[in-house]
């Protein structure tokens, strides 16, 4: 057990670090230079080469990497470039919770519609119950998130006036005022989700329940809602899982179409506007928490495997 | 039994879905359909004026409440000596904070004393006397005296701030001779210089604001630096020893969001009293929801510059002539704003008090085709590139240029960049391109420290624009003026230069509307398009 976490751990670690150097690559090959960002258009060459050196600009690649992976190991994510200098981790620490909380809260919506969809759909499959619900997830797949938030918008916020349009309000600014802020964008989220987990959720429970034991349930008179509950739902839910950890991870950093929409101040907004700017240490720093998330998340599936299929459980002792 | 063949229902739905939001879609980004009866409604050009729209008369002042302001972008750093003092990079956070020794009164059109007590101009212009009201103080308590000023005037300099050069090459000396008066002697005769103190240098920023190797923003105006959480907002508190008295509003809270539909639509809904905007086709939409404001007008705010560096195809006036004659703004405005906003390829078009008889080139795609002629005889191969940014409204008018400068027989590539830096790094750092859209900016208030930094020789905004003796001389001949006919008699011939030259492609004034809802009153207007809310109140809704 002890080893197979170590050997856990050591994944982890080599995929960060692969994750590091691809994204200081790419950062520093996009165009955009941080010390035009700072200077503005007015300046002289001598100001701007000055400015360069002072922000570390013209050392090599590997002295700028070295130095960062150096300071990121003791724990210190270092301070953006651009003005007014801020501390990465403080500004990490201050839009993760907004992008965890939204990617979270529309999941959650996901699953509470997908998982009895999926039943329905699966105990009467090929009905016409089914069919609607089938031929209405594959509309809504078809459907890119911009335009679902839009629509979305459109009618809650612009049409019937229940919702904000914009504006985030922060949980320890108070419960409800957070959730009816998050709404709309939970809601967008987890348009998208609750068709595919429905569809995911569908086939495997259409398969588990032309098991042998789930017949023999059956044929002891067991009620359906027990059946599906009891003993189809958790051998359906491999797919299910594995798919909910990837979407956590996904939707954490991916959600710059959602928060743009609503103008949130979470991860994608973050990593968009630093990207703009050329702020690599921000960008750098937000991509290695996002990819910790995510390696961490799907750990943790992996090993909630063993508890949904004692079989992998033994095989693991 | 046979089964039921339904493959062809999940595609259909998957369709029909689409279709049905794409409609549902087209009527605007912002949502409400700017067509439907009753609702929006196009303004009319006589609506883009200078000035405040909206009648102001709201009763007596109400104290308390938060002035929630959508920012037109995010302005992390509130200091004036490092960033350049506009309506839309921060200039009202900064107002708010720091006031300003003199404003301008956009109603009276003329500069008048803020937290100065006035401002005398002696020898012929070329000596000024500041002087400060007794007993003002900065949010730390320490006195706002001439000494205090004298620091804060320097420090604006030392850090090469954005009129920083203007006032080194113009301000010969600062002299405190007591704690109330400031002595400025100039290099020479400047009869505008109290617009300087309208801006940047007119923020008088507190010693303390420095302590400790990170800026925090101490002023004397009626407001203090709260929070700033990036991304998010910016809150600013009431300061109840403010030299006129406590302001009516509790707080100031200045919210940031990317989409500007965005923040139209929390505008419309309440969720902002106030909002930044400079697209026209927005501004076109808050005009015809009713929106009271303040509108500034920015002539040359959309224009393309032509690089006339050696070796670069501008550097033949006739190729710059040939340039101009064959863009039509109208065209431009159609394709990137639907029409909205103004398509002017004057300096200064009709709104402007700085506007003459003197007319632009006008738009002649026969005269072009003729002077490019003349260009291609003496070895000119006729190819241009044009740099411009890849988002919606700059691509559409990088394809209209292209398109009308093709039919006069230019042939022309894109060069379209993702990031503002990298557009600046081309144009003003590299001088890597032929034409590129860009932003003169000459501001209707004070147009002087503008017009000097981005035309006259000696400027340091040029980017590669021609540049001559003869528009040297009458910028140089603007600055003396006495009188704002005397000014407009100069700009007028700065016109007709601006026709000989061809500096740069003119599309129009950038409009920049600061909208607020009908139930805000007591702002007041100032230049660059800021606003100052210490006498702002919000009446009760109903």
């Amino acid at each position: 057990m002890a080893r197979g976490v170590l050997k856990r751990l050591a994944e982890i670690a080599v995929v960060l670090f692969v994750v590091s150097v691809g994204t200081f690559a790419l950062v520093d090959l996009t165009p955009g230079d941080p010390a035009i960002t700072v200077l503005g258009e007015g300046h002289t060459p001598a100001e701007y080469a000055a400015l360069r050196e002072e922000m570390g600009l013209n050392d090599p690649f590997l002295v700028r990497y070295g130095s960062w992976l150096g300071s990121a190991l003791q724990g210190d994510l270092g301070a953006s470039l651009i003005p007014p200098n801020s501390d990465v981790a403080e500004r990490i620490a201050a839009a993760l919770p907004v992008s965890a909380e939204v990617a979270v809260l529309g999941l959650v919506m996901a699953l509470v519609v997908s998982v009895p969809l999926a039943m329905w759909s699966a105990y009467h499959a090929d009905g016409r119950v089914d069919r609607i619900i089938s031929a209405g997830t594959f509309g809504v797949l078809s459907v890119p998130s911009f335009l679902a938030g839009l629509l979305i918008i459109m009618v809650f916020s612009n049409q019937l006036g229940w919702f904000p349009r914009a504006e985030w309000v922060r949980l320890g600014e108070g419960l409800g005022g957070n959730l009816y802020h998050a709404f709309l964008p939970a809601l967008t989220i987890a348009l998208a989700e609750t068709a595919m987990f429905t569809r995911i959720l569908r086939g495997d429970l259409i398969t588990t329940l032309q098991e042998d034991f789930i017949l023999a349930a059956k044929a002891k008179g067991m009620p359906a809602a027990r059946v599906l509950f009891s003993d189809a739902l958790r051998p359906s839910s491999f797919s299910l899982i594995t798919l909910l950890g990837i979407s956590l991870g996904r939707l954490i950093g991916s959600t710059v179409i959602v928060e743009y929409l609503f103008a949130l101040p979470g991860m994608g907004t973050l990593i968009i506007g630093s990207a703009d700017k050329g702020d690599f240490p921000m960008v750098q720093g937000a991509v290695l928490v996002i990819a910790l998330i995510y390696v961490l998340a799907n750990a943790l599936i992996d090993l909630s495997y063993g508890y949904l299929d004692p079989r992998i459980r033994r095989a693991h002792v | 039994m046979k089964p039921r063949n339904t493959t062809w229902l999940r595609p259909a739905a998957g369709l029909l879905v689409v279709a049905a939001l794409t409609a549902a879609c087209t009527s605007s980004p912002g949502g409400k359909n700017t067509a439907a009866p009753g609702q929006t409604t196009k303004p009319s050009p006589s609506t883009y004026q200078v000035g405040m729209i909206g009648d102001d008369s709201g009763g007596e002042p109400v104290k308390g409440g938060t002035l929630t302001f959508g920012a037109y972008a995010e302005a992390a750093v509130l200091d004036p000596a490092q960033t350049i003092v506009a309506g839309s990079t921060g200039g009202l956070e900064m107002a708010a904070i720091y006031d300003v020794l003199m404003r301008w009164d956009s109603t009276a059109g003329e500069v008048k004393p803020q937290l100065a007590k006035g401002l005398e101009a002696g020898d012929g212009y070329k000596k000024w006397t500041l002087t400060l009201r007794d007993g003002v103080t900065f949010s730390d308590g320490t006195p706002l005296n001439a000494k205090a000023v004298k620091w804060s005037l320097d420090r604006y300099v030392e850090k090469g701030a954005d009129e920083a050069r203007l006032w080194k090459d113009n301000v010969a000396s600062v002299e405190t001779p007591d704690d109330s008066t400031v002595v400025f002697t100039l290099a020479k005769k400047w009869p505008t210089f109290a617009y300087m103190l309208t801006t940047g240098p007119g923020m008088i920023v507190a010693k303390s604001s420095d302590d400790g190797g990170t800026f925090t923003p101490v002023g004397a105006g009626a407001f203090t630096f709260g929070t700033y959480a990036p991304h998010e907002e910016t809150v600013l508190n009431a300061r109840a020893d403010y030299w006129d008295g406590r302001p009516n509003l509790d707080k100031i809270r200045v919210i940031y969001m990317t989409d500007p539909n965005a923040l139209l639509d929390t505008l419309r809904s309440g969720g902002a009293q106030a909002a930044f905007f400079r697209d026209p086709a927005l501004i076109d939409k808050a005009l015809g929801d009713g929106f009271h404001g303040y509108m500034n007008l920015v002539a040359l705010g959309n224009v393309g510059v032509i690089n006339a560096s050696e070796g670069r195809p501008g550097a033949d006036p006739r190729v710059r002539q040939a340039l101009f004659h064959a863009i039509k703004p109208e065209v431009i405005y159609q394709r990137s704003y639907n029409g909205a906003g103004v398509a002017s390829n004057e300096v200064f078009p009709d709104f402007s008090r700085w506007h003459t008889d003197n007319a632009s080139l006008a738009y002649d795609p026969d005269k072009a085709r003729e002077l490019l002629k003349q260009a291609k005889a003496d070895g000119f191969d006729g190819k241009i590139t044009y740099l411009g940014r890849q988002d919606p409204s700059a691509r559409a008018t990088a394809l209209a240029i292209k398109s009308m400068l093709e039919s006069v027989g230019f042939q022309v590539e894109l060069d379209l960049v993702r990031a503002v830096a990298d557009q600046i790094t081309k144009v003003a750092v590299n001088k890597d391109y032929d034409v590129a859209g860009w932003g003169i900016s000459w501001r209707e208030a004070g147009p002087y420290g503008r017009m000097f930094a981005t035309l006259h020789s000696k400027g340091n905004l040029s980017v590669g624009m021609h540049t001559g003796p003869e528009m040297d001389a009458l910028i140089d001949e603007f600055q003396v003026a006495e009188t704002e006919d005397e000014q407009r008699a100069i700009m007028g011939r700065i016109q007709k230069q601006w026709n000989t030259d061809v500096p740069a492609l003119v599309y129009g004034p950038t409009p920049e509307f600061l909208a607020w809802q009908k139930n805000v009153h007591g702002v007041e207007g100032s230049v660059n398009s800021m606003i100052l809310l210490d006498d702002a109140w919000i009446a009760p809704a109903g």
